[in-house]
C-alpha cells in the first residue's frame, strides 16, 4: 500500500486536480469572499476620484494571463465607468490592445460609455524588455509614443484626448501587468521620478514581489492573482469571472494541500519503519 | 456554420490536443504545440511590424500628413535596426555591436537611475520610516511646533508667498489636531498642565489665522478682477477667429482670380495648413467658452468661502480657555474645522487657478497676442495667463507636499498603533538579516551567522508565500481553461452537432 | 575600432540619460526622449534576429528530413498563414474597405453590416478639390464656386482571419492552455518531492500552507471547523487564515521581497556601471 501511494502514477494526481477545478465549476459551492486590504485600497483610491477624473489602464498583458487579468480589467472598468471616469488604455506587451478591446466590449455598453469620448485605445509602444524606456516616453510625450489610436485615427480627433498629454495628466495610473514589462517599469520611472500615483494588478505568480512596492506606498493599491480580482466584484458588488472561479481555486488548494500533507505523512512513515 | 463558432470549436479542439498529453505524448499534442509556436511567430511579428515600423518610421518618414515635413532623424534607428539585423550574416556581424550598443546603452541608463531610486532608495527609506515618526509628548511637540512656525511666518504682502508659508505650517498643525482628537478624547483633567501649554499654542494660531484671513480677501479681489479679464478677453478672441476666416476666403478668392498653374502640393499643403489653424481656433475658442462659464462661477463660490472662512475664524479669536475637557475637546473640534475650511479654500483656489492656466493654453491657437494684449491692458495676453499657469503649477506642487505630508505621520504614534510599530520592527529586522545572509565577503560565524540562519527564515517563509501564489496563479489559468471548455465550447459542440 | 565604436555610443547614450535624470533641461530632456524612443525602434529589429534563428533551426530540420520534421512544415505554415491574414487585412479587430458608391449600394441591398457613408468637404482652388474639415466649409465668406461637398463610402469589415482565427482561435487559447498546463505538473512535483526534511523546508510548507488556505474562501470555512473543536473559547475562525496570510504577506514576505529587491538592484546598478566604463564588454560579443 505504501508503495503503491509512494509511485502513485502522475496521471492520478493530473486527474484529481481536474475533477477538484471542474465539480465546483459544474456546481458552484457559493462560498463568501473577503477582499484583501490591498484590493480595497485601490478600490477607494478610484472612489474617491472627482467624477470625471481621467485614468491610465496598462494593459501589459498577454492571453497566457488573461484567466486572472482579465477579470480584474472587467472589475476596474465597471468601477470607473460607474464613476464616470475617463479611461486610456495603452500597452507594453503586444497583444495588449487587443486585451483592452475585449475587456471594453464587454463592460462599455453597460454604461453607454462612448469611444473617444470615455474611453479610448491607444495601442501598443514596443521596447526593451525592461519597460522603462517606453514609460519614460509616456510621462513626458504620449503623443510621442502613440501618434495614432489602435483605430489608426490621428489623437487629435477625440474630445477626451485635448487635455491628455502624458502620464502626468492622468490622476490615476493602474498596470494590469504579468511580468515584465510592466508594473516596475511603472514604478520606477513614473513613481520615482515624477511622483505620479500606481495602482496595480499582477498574476498571483509575481504577486508576493510587489508587497514590498505596496508597504513603501509606490504603488497606492495592489490586486494578486484571481483572488484580488474577485475581492474587486465584491467590493464593487458585480459578479464577473473571478468570483466564479474562487470556488474551484478553494477545493484545488484544499487538494494539493492534502497532497502534500499524505505524502509527507507517507514519508514519516516510510522512515520510521526503516528504523 | 457561422465563422464564430468555427473559431470556438477550433481552440476547444487544439485545447484538447494540449491536454492530451497529461495522458501521453503524441502526435496531436504536437501537432498543436508546432501550430502554437508557429501562429504565435507569425502574430507578434506582424504587431510588431504594424506598431513600429509602419505607425512610426514608414508613415513619419515616407507618407507625412499634408503640412508635416518628414521627420529625417529617424533614420539613426533605421539604419542600427539594419545593423542590428545584419547578425545574420557572419562576415558583416560585428556592425551589430552598434544598434546593440544603443539598446544597452539606452536600457542601463535608465535602469541605473529609476530602478536605483525606486529599488533601493525607496525601499530602505520605507523600511525606517516608521521609526523616524516616534517623538515624545505629543503636547510637546506642539509647542514646539507653534513656537518654530512663529520665527517661520513671514508677511511679505504677496499672496501666493503668504499662503505657500501658511500652508506648510497649517499642514503640520492640522495633522497634529486630528492626531490629539483621537488621543485624549475624553481623557484630559480640567485645569492640568496640558491645558496651560496649549493655550499658548491656540493664542499663537488665532493671530496666525487672522493674517491668513487678510491675505485670503485680497486674492479674492484679484481673481474678481481677472474673470472679468476672461470675458473681455473672450470678445476678442471671437474677433480674432473672424480674421482667420476672411484670411481663408480670401487665399481661395485670390487663387481663383489668378490664371497661374500652380501646383497641387503647393495648394494642398497651404490649404491644409489653414484648415488644421482653424479647427484649432475654433477648438480653442469654444473650451474658453465653456472655462468662463465655470470660472465665473468658481470665483463667486471662493468669495463666498472666503466669508464663511471668516465666520468660522471670528470662532476660532472668540476662543476662552476651556474649563472642562469637553470644552476642551470642543475647541480642537473648532479649530479642526477651521482648518478643514481652508483646506477646502485652498483646492478651490487651485482650481481656478489650473482653469486660467489651461485658457493661457488655449491662447496658443490665436496669433495676434500684442494688439489683444493692448486691448486687455496688460503687458502681454499670453505672458499674463502663462505666469497665471505658473501659479497653478506651484499650488499644484504645494497641494502635492500637503498630501505626502498628510500621508506621513508627524506625531507619536499612539497606543492603539503599537502593532503597526512592532510590523515596522519585524520588516526591518527581516531586511537586515536577509541582507546579512546576502553579504559574503564575511564568513557567517558567530553573530553574523545567527543572523543569517534568522535570514534565512525569514527568505523560507518568503519563497513559501510565493510558492501559495505561484500554485494560485497555474490554478487560475486552468480554471480558465476549464470555463472556456464547459461553458463557450461545450455549448457550440451541443449546437453544431445538434444542428449535424 | 570595431569594439571601440560601441563602446563610445553606449557610454554617451548612458551619460545623457544619466545627466537627465539629474539636471532639469529641455535640451537634455529632449535627447533622452529621443534616445527612449529610438532603443524602442531598435529593440523591435531584434525580434527579426529571433526569428531567423527559428526559421534556421526549422528549415534546416525539414530539409535534412530529421525526426518529426513534418511539425516543423506545420510551424512554418503557421507563421506564413499568419503573416498572410496580416498583410492582407491588417492586425486590428476591423479594417476598412474604400468603396465606389455603386459597390456601397450593391452591399447595402445584400444587407451586408459595416457600411459608412462619411460626408467630405472641398475647397475648389484652380479647379483642384481640396479636402477641408466641414467648419472650413461653412466659411461665410466663400461663395459657392469655391467649394464642394461629396460622400466617402466605406465598408468597416471585422478582421475574422487575423483576429479571429490567427488571434482568438489559435494564439489566444493556445498560450493559456500551454501555460495552465504547469498547474499539473506543479501539483505532482509537489506531491513527489515537497518534503519537510528540514527546519527551513518546513517553515516553507508551512507559510505556504497558510498563505493558499487564507487567500481562498475555503479558509474561512477550515477556519470555523477549528474554532468548532475548541467550543469552549467560542471563537470565531473564519479570520484566522485570512489574518494569518494577510500578516505573513505584508510583513515577512514583504521583508523578504524588499532585502532581494535591493540586493539585486545594488548588483544591477554595479553590473551597469561595469558596463559603462567598459570594464564588461560581454554583450558586444567575441572578435
Amino acid at each position: 500500500m505504501l508503495e503503491f501511494f509512494k509511485n502513485l502514477d502522475r496521471r492520478n494526481v493530473f486527474l484529481l486536480i481536474a475533477i477538484s477545478v471542474l465539480l465546483p465549476l459544474i456546481s458552484p459551492l457559493g462560498l463568501p469572499l473577503l477582499p484583501d486590504p490591498e484590493v480595497k485600497a485601490l478600490y477607494n483610491q478610484i472612489d474617491a476620484l472627482p467624477e470625471g477624473s481621467k485614468i491610465a489602464l496598462s494593459f501589459d498583458y498577454d492571453p497566457a494571463s488573461g484567466p486572472e487579468l482579465k477579470p480584474m480589467a472587467e472589475a476596474i472598468l465597471h468601477h470607473a465607468f460607474k464613476k464616470k471616469h475617463k479611461v486610456y488604455a495603452m500597452a507594453l506587451y503586444p497583444a495588449g490592445p487587443s486585451m483592452a478591446n475585449e475587456a471594453f466590449s464587454n463592460v462599455a455598453d453597460i454604461y453607454k460609455a462612448e469611444y473617444g469620448e470615455d474611453y479610448i485605445n491607444l495601442g501598443f509602444y514596443y521596447g526593451p524588455n525592461t519597460g522603462l524606456n517606453q514609460v519614460a516616453v509616456f510621462c513626458t510625450d504620449i503623443r510621442r509614443a502613440f501618434p495614432v489610436d489602435e483605430k489608426k485615427k490621428p489623437l487629435s480627433s477625440y474630445p477626451m484626448m485635448a487635455e491628455y498629454n502624458s502620464l502626468k495628466d492622468a490622476a490615476l495610473t493602474i498596470s494590469l501587468s504579468a511580468g515584465d514589462p510592466g508594473v516596475p517599469a511603472y514604478v520606477s520611472v513614473a513613481n520615482a521620478v515624477h511622483g505620479l500615483k500606481i495602482g496595480a494588478g499582477v498574476t498571483a505568480v509575481s504577486a508576493p514581489r510587489f508587497y514590498a512596492f505596496y508597504n513603501s506606498g509606490q504603488l497606492v493599491g495592489l490586486l494578486g492573482g484571481l483572488g484580488g480580482a474577485a475581492g474587486y466584484e465584491v467590493l464593487n458588488d458585480i459578479k464577473g469571472k473571478g468570483l466564479s472561479g474562487m470556488d474551484a481555486q478553494s477545493m484545488a488548494h484544499l487538494v494539493i494541500i492534502l497532497l502534500i500533507v499524505f505524502s509527507n505523512l507517507l514519508y514519516i512513515i516510510e522512515k520510521k519503519l526503516e528504523e | 456554420m457561422l465563422f464564430e463558432e468555427f473559431t470556438i470549436l477550433l481552440a476547444g479542439f487544439l485545447t484538447l490536443c494540449i491536454y492530451s498529453f497529461l495522458y501521453k505524448d503524441n502526435p496531436l499534442y504536437r501537432f498543436a504545440e508546432h501550430l502554437y509556436v508557429g501562429a504565435s511567430a507569425g502574430y507578434l511579428f506582424a504587431r510588431g511590424v504594424n506598431d513600429v515600423l509602419y505607425k512610426k518610421l514608414w508613415v513619419p518618414l515616407l507618407d507625412p500628413s499634408p503640412g508635416m515635413t518628414p521627420d529625417y532623424w529617424l533614420l539613426i534607428p533605421i539604419i542600427l535596426g539594419i545593423f542590428m539585423i545584419l547578425k545574420l550574416v557572419p562576415d558583416v556581424a560585428w556592425i551589430s555591436r552598434w544598434a546593440i550598443a544603443l539598446v544597452v546603452g539606452g536600457t542601463i541608463g535608465l535602469s541605473m537611475t529609476t530602478r536605483f531610486k525606486s529599488d533601493v532608495i525607496k525601499q530602505v527609506g520605507a523600511t525606517i520610516k516608521p521609526f523616524q515618526t516616534m517623538q515624545g509628548d505629543p503636547f510637546q511637540s506642539l509647542n514646539d511646533l507653534a513656537k518654530t512656525s512663529k520665527e517661520r511666518f513671514q508677511f511679505s504682502g504677496n499672496p501666493t508667498d503668504t499662503l505657500n508659508a501658511s500652508n506648510q505650517y497649517y499642514l503640520k498643525f492640522y495633522r497634529h489636531l486630528r492626531y490629539q482628537l483621537q488621543y485624549y478624547e475624553g481623557n484630559i483633567p480640567a485645569g492640568s498642565p496640558e491645558f496651560l501649554s496649549l493655550k499658548q499654542s491656540f493664542d499663537d494660531t488665532k493671530k496666525v489665522l487672522e493674517k491668513d484671513l487678510v491675505q485670503y480677501v485680497a486674492l479674492s479681489r484679484d481673481l474678481t478682477k481677472m474673470a472679468q479679464l476672461h470675458e473681455q478677453l473672450l470678445l476678442h478672441l471671437e474677433a480674432e477667429l473672424k480674421k482667420v476666416e476672411r484670411h481663408i476666403a480670401n487665399f481661395v478668392t485670390d487663387h481663383n482670380a489668378v490664371k497661374k498653374d500652380l501646383s497641387v502640393d503647393y495648394l494642398k499643403e497651404n490649404i491644409f495648413v489653414m484648415d488644421e489653424h482653424f479647427k484649432n481656433c475654433v477648438k480653442a475658442l469654444t473650451k474658453v467658452k465653456q472655462r468662463n462659464d465655470q470660472i465665473q462661477k468658481e470665483v463667486a463660490d471662493f468669495a463666498a468661502n472666503i466669508q464663511e472662512l471668516a465666520d468660522t475664524v471670528r470662532l476660532n479669536v472668540n476662543f476662552a480657555f476651556p474649563s472642562s475637557s469637553q470644552d476642551f475637546i470642543d475647541s480642537l473640534k473648532t479649530n479642526y474645522d477651521t482648518l478643514s475650511q481652508r483646506e477646502k479654500t485652498q483646492r478651490q483656489l487651485l482650481s481656478i487657478a489650473t482653469l486660467f492656466s489651461e485658457t493661457a493654453k488655449n491662447l496658443g491657437a490665436f496669433e495676434a497676442d500684442e494688439e489683444l494684449a493692448n486691448s486687455l491692458g496688460v503687458p502681454s495676453a499670453k505672458g499674463y495667463f502663462d505666469s497665471l499657469g505658473q501659479w497653478a503649477a506651484s499650488c499644484k506642487e504645494r497641494l502635492g507636499e500637503y498630501e505626502t505630508l498628510m500621508a506621513s505621520d508627524l506625531s507619536t504614534v499612539p497606543r492603539e498603533e503599537g502593532s503597526e510599530f512592532l510590523k515596522a520592527f519585524i520588516i526591518a529586522f527581516g531586511v537586515l538579516t536577509i541582507l546579512i545572509y546576502f553579504f559574503f565577503s564575511t564568513e557567517h560565524k558567530g553573530m553574523v551567522g545567527v543572523s543569517a540562519k534568522i535570514g534565512i527564515y525569514f527568505l523560507m517563509i518568503c519563497f513559501g508565500s510565493s510558492f501559495g501564489y505561484t500554485i494560485m496563479a497555474r490554478i487560475s489559468l486552468l480554471i480558465g481553461r476549464m470555463q472556456f471548455l464547459i461553458g463557450d465550447f461545450w455549448s457550440t459542440m451541443a449546437r453544431f452537432l445538434s444542428g449535424a | 575600432m570595431k569594439r571601440e565604436i560601441p563602446i563610445m555610443i553606449t557610454f554617451i547614450v548612458c551619460l545623457f540619460l544619466i545627466l537627465d535624470f539629474v539636471i532639469q533641461s529641455e535640451f537634455l530632456s529632449k535627447v533622452a526622449g529621443s534616445i527612449n524612443d529610438y532603443t524602442s525602434i531598435v529593440a523591435t529589429f531584434a525580434m527579426v534576429l529571433g526569428l531567423g534563428s527559428l526559421f534556421s533551426v526549422h528549415l534546416n530540420r525539414i530539409y535534412r528530413k530529421r525526426m518529426n520534421w513534418v511539425y516543423s512544415i506545420i510551424l512554418i505554415l503557421g507563421f506564413a498563414v499568419a503573416v498572410f491574414f496580416a498583410t492582407l487585412y491588417g492586425v486590428d479587430e476591423t479594417y476598412t474597405v474604400k468603396l465606389t458608391q455603386q459597390e456601397y449600394e450593391q452591399r447595402e441591398a445584400r444587407g451586408e453590416k459595416g457600411l459608412v457613408v462619411e460626408d467630405v468637404y472641398y475647397l475648389l482652388v484652380q479647379n483642384k478639390k481640396m479636402k477641408v474639415s466641414k467648419e472650413v466649409y461653412e466659411l461665410s465668406a466663400l461663395s459657392a464656386q469655391s467649394k464642394a461637398t461629396g460622400k466617402e463610402y466605406k465598408q468597416i469589415r471585422k478582421n475574422k482571419w487575423f483576429d479571429g482565427l490567427i488571434f482568438k482561435g489559435i494564439y489566444d487559447p493556445l498560450q493559456a492552455t500551454m501555460f495552465s498546463l504547469l498547474a499539473f505538473f506543479m501539483a505532482s512535483a509537489a506531491y513527489r518531492a515537497f518534503r519537510a526534511k528540514s527546519l527551513e523546508a518546513t517553515l516553507l510548507l508551512v507559510s505556504a500552507f497558510l498563505v493558499m488556505l487564507g487567500r481562498v474562501p475555503i479558509g474561512a470555512v477550515v477556519g470555523d471547523m477549528l474554532a468548532g473543536m475548541i467550543p469552549f473559547l467560542g471563537l470565531e475562525g473564519s479570520h484566522w487564515f485570512k489574518s494569518i496570510a494577510d500578516f505573513i504577506m505584508t510583513v515577512p514576505n514583504a521583508a523578504g521581497q524588499r532585502a532581494i529587491m535591493i540586493g539585486a538592484a545594488l548588483g544591477m546598478v554595479a553590473a551597469s556601471f561595469r558596463i559603462w566604463f567598459a570594464y564588461e564588454t560581454e554583450h558586444l560579443g567575441r572578435d
